[in-house]
């Protein structure tokens, strides 16, 4: 509507400047009507460009089989899919008084399989991402079973050493490099202050295992939560653009009269 | 039985009814002759060392020949008696000579038959005609031309063999396998395996080209778009299937058996099957099959009749061809391959031992430019209480290259000792180099011209030897071969018994130059 008033005003201006007089209300007129349809059209192609521009850039470097890489290229191509899709709905947006020219018609012939090939390549990513979905969820795992290990190793460690210790100068060293406060002064004795620490070991494992835990909670929830959204995505960028090809079909039926 | 003979008295009236017109026309006669030659090329290409396997392809290019030929028999041509005789000269001039020297001599491989085919073009066609049918001589040109050099450029360019390698483990990865590609490896946790070009689908993409050729000469009526969409899915389809090929080798590398089927020629040549289907499926969709049918225009109400004289010509010579291949094939002798004679005896060394061996190919099995080793023989001479081996290997169609003597050490001393590479005026070059028993002598032995080391050394001699005014005559007339790509790679070697290698050397030297001469007139053995 703004461009169609602007479009008329200029038109106003140059014609007739003398007379201001003008207070109609303004009728869009045919042409006008194409020029926004042609702008549509120009836009679609721009989006087309940009989006293959996107698409080169996610794909390279290429790692293939390495799952990590494919997640994220995948996710990126969900992402990045609204750009293909607009651009194609543009460039078919044609009304009544279009007129397309013969070298046009083999341009949106092949942009109707294209879409078509598009969409077949989508679908043909589901399975790709369901399986690297369930990778990334076992190696999640895997990745928090070796530290819950790790930890219990080095508990095991610091219990040991505990133990053997036997002079109480030592046990004050342990006391401080594992930053326990010695309240009571030196007074304590050290069967207590053994105690003391083995009970602060306790607590600090805990409460790593905890963290750890929840962070392993954290990381497969992000991860349920983007596999669904791709696998998702990918799915629903399919349907669209074979849905696309399937609405397109007079342009690849019009070729054969000529 | 008298109903029988009426019966058979009928259908030989009905058949010389048909028969006595085709008998008019030249086209016969040219299809006869085309197809007698096209029979004594192929037993040639049979018998050929290095092109024997690419027999289907040359059986294909010379059907489309003669399909070109059938599709052309209205064709009035005019031929002069001038260009029957001069085709007649060029032609006979090709064919009178014995079949052993086609395989030994590469250049009239290559070109013997092209000369051949311009003989049989003139007196088919004349000296217009020939013009018109440039697409019979276009195919018989395509047929001859060595391809090979296609396979270094997928190899070292397009580096087929990590491409082959990302996709088949990207498709073993994308049916659920724990497959990663490093650079030629494609791994998987069971096993693992390296790809090499020749595992590719180089060769299947070469073998469909190859064939799409054929189908964008011999029908004329394709459009740009569909000569492209053949050569394109000619590509696509061989890559793919070489990469299927090298993921099912990749799964089944446990397993030693089917590893060993599905990598020998037997699991090859199903892939290949497999890719021509599918490529002929393709072709089938690109081209529909009526374009076949819609070149071949019969008109039968014009035969075309030519005179008596050009008939009797024709007849005569047909004839002459089959009785020349008849002749040809009949005394053709096997090529005399072990030159090399039970024992060289030589002056104040005495012959202790001989051990032979035969026909082994060089490099990888695959590999198309190897050269074979013909045969081989393993000489051991004493002279007071000094041992001296002589080894030598018999090779045809070499370019010099790759010592089949170098080639079993893993670490090449050639390499490293670039500076033993000695030159002695009347003999020509060899290389000494030692490991820590024996000291070695090796070089190649031409037929013509010193002894060389390298490829260079070896075709600079066949440039100055072989390549000389006074041989063309007589190889023009088949008693020669132009080009002599022979090669006895000879390795002389002395135990070392704690001496310094250069101690040793002149011992060699001096028997190498002693018996050069000698050795090198083993090559007239062959005829």
């Amino acid at each position: 509507m703004l461009k169609s008033e602007t479009f008329y005003n200029l038109n106003s201006m140059k014609t007739q400047k003398p007379e201001k007089l003008s207070k109609k209300p303004i009728e869009i007129t045919e042409a006008v009507e194409k020029r926004s349809f042609a702008l549509l059209r120009f836009l679609g192609y721009t989006l087309l460009i940009f989006s293959l521009i996107d698409y080169v850039s996610i794909f390279i470097p290429l790692h293939l089989t390495n799952p990590l890489w494919e997640f994220q290229a995948m996710a990126q191509m969900v992402d990045h899919v609204w750009s293909p899709l607009l651009g194609l709905t543009f460039i078919f947006l044609y009304n009544q008084t279009s007129i397309i020219q013969t070298k046009q018609v083999s341009i949106l012939k092949f942009l109707s399989w294209f879409a078509l090939a598009i969409g077949i390549f989508y679908l043909l990513l589901l399975p790709l991402g369901i399986n690297n979905s369930l990778t990334l969820y076992k190696n999640i795992n895997n990745q928090f079973a070796n530290q819950q290990a790790q930890q219990q190793e080095q508990l095991q460690k610091v219990t040991e050493k505990l133990n053997g210790i036997k002079s109480p100068q030592e046990l004050n060293n342990l006391a401080n490099s594992l930053n326990l406060q010695n309240e009571a002064g030196s007074n304590q004795s050290p069967k207590d202050l053994k105690n003391r620490i083995s009970q602060q070991i306790q607590t600090v494992a805990q409460n790593t295992s905890a963290a750890a835990k929840a962070a392993n909670r954290q990381q497969i929830k992000n991860l349920v939560k983007d596999a669904v959204r791709i696998n998702l995505g990918t799915i629903i960028s399919g349907i669209c653009f074979i849905t696309i090809w399937n609405l397109t079909v007079w342009i690849r039926i019009i070729e054969k009269k000529y | 039985m008298l109903i029988n003979s009426q019966k058979l008295n009928q259908t030989k009236q009905a058949f010389l009814l048909r028969f006595q017109p085709l008998l008019q026309t030249q086209s016969f006669y040219l299809l006869g002759i085309f197809t007698t030659l096209a029979a004594l090329h192929l037993n040639i290409v049979r018998n050929h060392p290095l092109e024997s396997e690419e027999i289907t392809f040359y059986v294909l290019y010379w059907a489309g020949i003669i399909f070109l030929l059938w599709q052309n028999r209205q064709q009035n041509n005019t031929t002069t008696w001038f260009s029957s005789l001069l085709g007649l000269g060029l032609l006979f001039i090709v064919i009178f000579r014995p079949l052993h020297l086609w395989n030994l001599d590469l250049l009239l491989f290559r070109f013997g038959p092209i000369i051949a085919a311009l003989g049989l073009g003139l007196i088919s066609f004349g000296f217009s005609g020939i013009r018109h049918n440039w697409r019979l001589f276009l195919l018989l040109c395509m047929m001859l031309f060595p391809y090979s050099f296609i396979n270094g450029f997928f190899d070292s360019r397009l580096r087929f063999n990590e491409l082959t390698a990302t996709i088949s483990a990207f498709s073993l990865h994308y049916l659920g396998l724990n497959a990663i590609a490093q650079d030629t490896f494609v791994k998987l946790p069971t096993g693992q395996v390296e790809v090499l070009y020749f595992c590719t689908g180089g060769i299947l993409i070469i073998w469909l080209l190859k064939l799409t050729l054929l189908i964008i000469v011999v029908i004329p009526t394709l459009s740009w778009r569909q000569r492209l969409g053949l050569i394109s899915s000619a590509v696509f389809i061989g890559f793919l299937v070489g990469c299927i090929r090298v993921a099912l080798l990749a799964v089944v590398v446990n397993n030693h058996s089917l590893f060993e089927y599905w990598h020998s020629y037997k699991g090859g040549g199903l892939f290949m099957a497999l890719a021509t289907i599918s490529y002929a499926a393709l072709c089938n969709w690109i081209l529909p099959l009526e374009l076949l049918y819609s070149t071949e225009k019969y008109d039968s109400t014009a035969p075309v009749i030519v005179n008596k004289k050009r008939i009797l010509f024709l007849i005569v010579t047909w004839l002459t061809i089959i009785l020349t291949t008849i002749y040809l094939i009949a005394t053709k002798r096997s090529l005399n391959t072990s030159i090399l004679p039970d024992s060289i005896a030589l002056n104040n060394w005495q012959l202790v031992k001989v051990k032979s061996g035969n026909n082994q190919k060089l490099n990888t099995p695959t590999d198309t430019n190897a050269a074979i080793v013909r045969s081989q023989k393993d000489y051991s001479y004493l002279r007071n209480d000094q041992h001296l081996e002589l080894q030598m290997r018999y090779l045809m169609n070499t370019r010099g290259e790759s010592n089949p003597f170098l080639e079993q050490i893993n670490t090449n001393p050639a390499k490293d000792n670039q500076k033993n590479i000695r030159y002695v005026k009347g003999i020509g070059y060899y290389l000494l180099y030692s490991d820590a028993k024996q000291a070695y002598l090796t070089a190649c032995i031409n037929p013509r011209g010193g002894s060389t080391v390298n490829s260079a050394q070896f075709m600079q001699n066949r440039y100055t030897y072989d390549l000389t005014w006074s041989r063309i005559l007589p190889w023009i007339f088949g008693k020669e071969i132009l080009r002599d790509n022979r090669c006895i790679w000879t390795q002389l070697s002395v135990p070392l018994n704690e001496v310094a290698d250069s101690k040793v050397y002149p011992v060699l030297e001096s028997f190498w130059t002693n018996n050069y001469a000698t050795w090198q007139s083993l090559f007239l053995n062959v005829n």
